[in-house]
């Protein structure tokens, strides 16, 4: 009864969703009418208390769309207070990387990116994983540079498989550090 | 028609037309795309694959992509203003950035169509499916384990997004499977892709592949991307046994190849006629 009770009572699991904070609501009124223009799913909302920076008033969006319209707003110079990132929600268990070595090479994982590079020319061989439309175009700028000479990911692309495979590129290149 | 929709990293532009190989490229209208990961890695599978059963090249449709989404709305305006034209049979979804306005504009534009066209959809175009609760509607999704997740959990809006409680949980492909049909939440056949491959529709089991099993794979970027390739021509030949023999298909490539984790799938691509004809000989 007590655990039937405690299921009605409990507070429903919504989706995530990302959260864009300006300082003034002008701002926010012309990025929400840009963001519209482009077809995004966007909506007005109070911020998140901890949040609240002078303006009462922030725009809401789709996590899934969250790279497209940081891609927008670069574009059209525009440029929010902060954006609640995806990045800060990511769990940790995504955060760990996990090392797999065969005949030669070493694999690092971490979430659903791998990176692996020839374990004596430290040369990048192959980028796998990951749905994000940047990482082909991350993946061809990466392939046989010398993980420590290499450009971030991050730099390059800018969306969470991005991310994801900046950790485990950081944690090969400290673990190849490490070995030499 | 055989029609496939995606980004490539590739300047600003629309790029439209029936592909072929040539001189190790994908070429479309006289652009050559590489084809080492990727929607044009999966387009170029396609390809050999239609061009061994003499099937009819499949139509392109690529958004020229850096990271910035202009390919992709470039991709989408003429999907949804035009696909009509292209009288598709299959159409294939492949990278692009998962806009959610497209997405709905597109499936109300498919609905008209006098044919409904199968609908495949792997990366960005399954992300986009899920994420506006229509992937009920889709005919294959070709998850790896961690998207499968992803497809299970009905709140999470990215595969990286899944509840750390189901992630924890360790559950079996068949339970993940078990909850994503349950929410409508995958399409009508599933293909997971991983150490042993599954094929389930409407949630039962029809088979799956773990062999040959090569580990290298794993790390060789665009071993996804040829399987979705091969799937949809398979399927556009009508071939009853596509998605096993996709799977399939791609270990023996991987084996013949001798699969090193610095195998480019550039490498699997140009294999597949070879092992397209030994394939069919051993099943004649």
């Amino acid at each position: 009864m007590a655990g039937w009770l405690k299921k009605i009572f409990s507070p429903r699991y919504t989706k995530p969703k990302g959260i864009l904070i300006y300082t003034s609501v002008q701002e926010v009124i012309q990025d929400h009418k840009l963001l519209e223009r482009y077809g995004f799913a966007v909506r007005l909302v109070a911020p998140p208390p901890e949040f609240r920076v002078g303006c009462d008033l922030a725009i809401e969006f789709n996590l899934i769309e969250q790279e497209a319209i940081e891609a927008v707003l670069k574009k059209e110079q525009r440029y929010p207070f902060k954006i609640i990132s995806t990045k800060e929600m990511l769990p940790d268990i995504l955060k760990r990387s996990t090392f797999v070595e065969i005949d030669g090479y070493i694999m690092c994982k971490a979430g659903n990116m791998k990176i692996t590079i020839d374990k004596f020319e430290q040369k990048i061989v192959n980028i796998s994983g990951g749905g994000c439309p940047d990482i082909p175009y991350v993946a061809e700028q990466l392939y046989s540079q010398k993980i420590q000479e290499a450009k971030d990911p991050i730099d390059i692309g800018n969306s969470l498989c991005s991310y994801m495979l900046q950790i485990a590129f950081d944690a090969l290149k400290k673990e190849v550090k490490n070995k030499c | 028609m055989l029609v496939l929709a995606g980004t490539v990293p590739y300047k600003t532009g629309l790029y439209i037309g029936q592909a072929r190989i040539e001189g190790g490229y994908l070429n479309i209208e006289n652009v050559n795309f590489p084809i080492e990961r990727g929607t044009a890695a999966m387009a170029a599978s396609a390809v050999e694959v239609c061009k061994f059963y003499g099937l009819e090249s499949p139509l392109c449709i690529f958004g020229g992509d850096i990271a910035d989404g202009k390919g992709t709305d470039l991709m989408f305006q003429e999907l949804n203003s035009c696909i009509d034209k292209y009288d598709p049979q299959i159409i294939t979804l492949h990278y692009m950035f998962p806009k959610i306005s497209y997405g709905k504009i597109f499936l109300e534009k498919i609905n008209t169509l006098a044919r409904k066209p199968q609908l495949i959809a792997d990366a960005g175009g399954m992300y986009l499916a899920k994420t506006i609760d229509k992937a009920y509607l889709f005919d294959v999704f070709t998850p790896d384990e961690g998207e499968l997740y992803f497809l299970a959990d009905e709140y999470a809006p990215h595969p990286l997004y899944v509840r750390t409680e189901l992630q924890k949980k360790d559950l079996s492909v068949a339970a993940l499977i078990d909850i994503a049909y349950k929410n409508r939440n995958t399409a009508k056949t599933t293909v997971v892709k991983g150490k042993v491959d599954y094929i389930y529709r409407g949630g039962a089991k029809l088979g799956e592949v773990s062999a040959p099993d090569i580990t290298a794979m794993e790390a060789v970027g665009g071993t996804g991307d040829t399987i979705t390739g091969m799937l949809s021509a398979l399927k556009y030949k009508g071939d009853m046994s596509a998605e096993s023999k996709a799977l399939n298909l791609n270990r023996v490539i991987g084996e013949r190849i001798t699969c090193r984790p610095s195998t480019q799938i550039s490498e699997f691509i140009r294999a597949m006629p070879r092992i397209l004809e030994e394939y069919e000989k051993k099943i004649q």
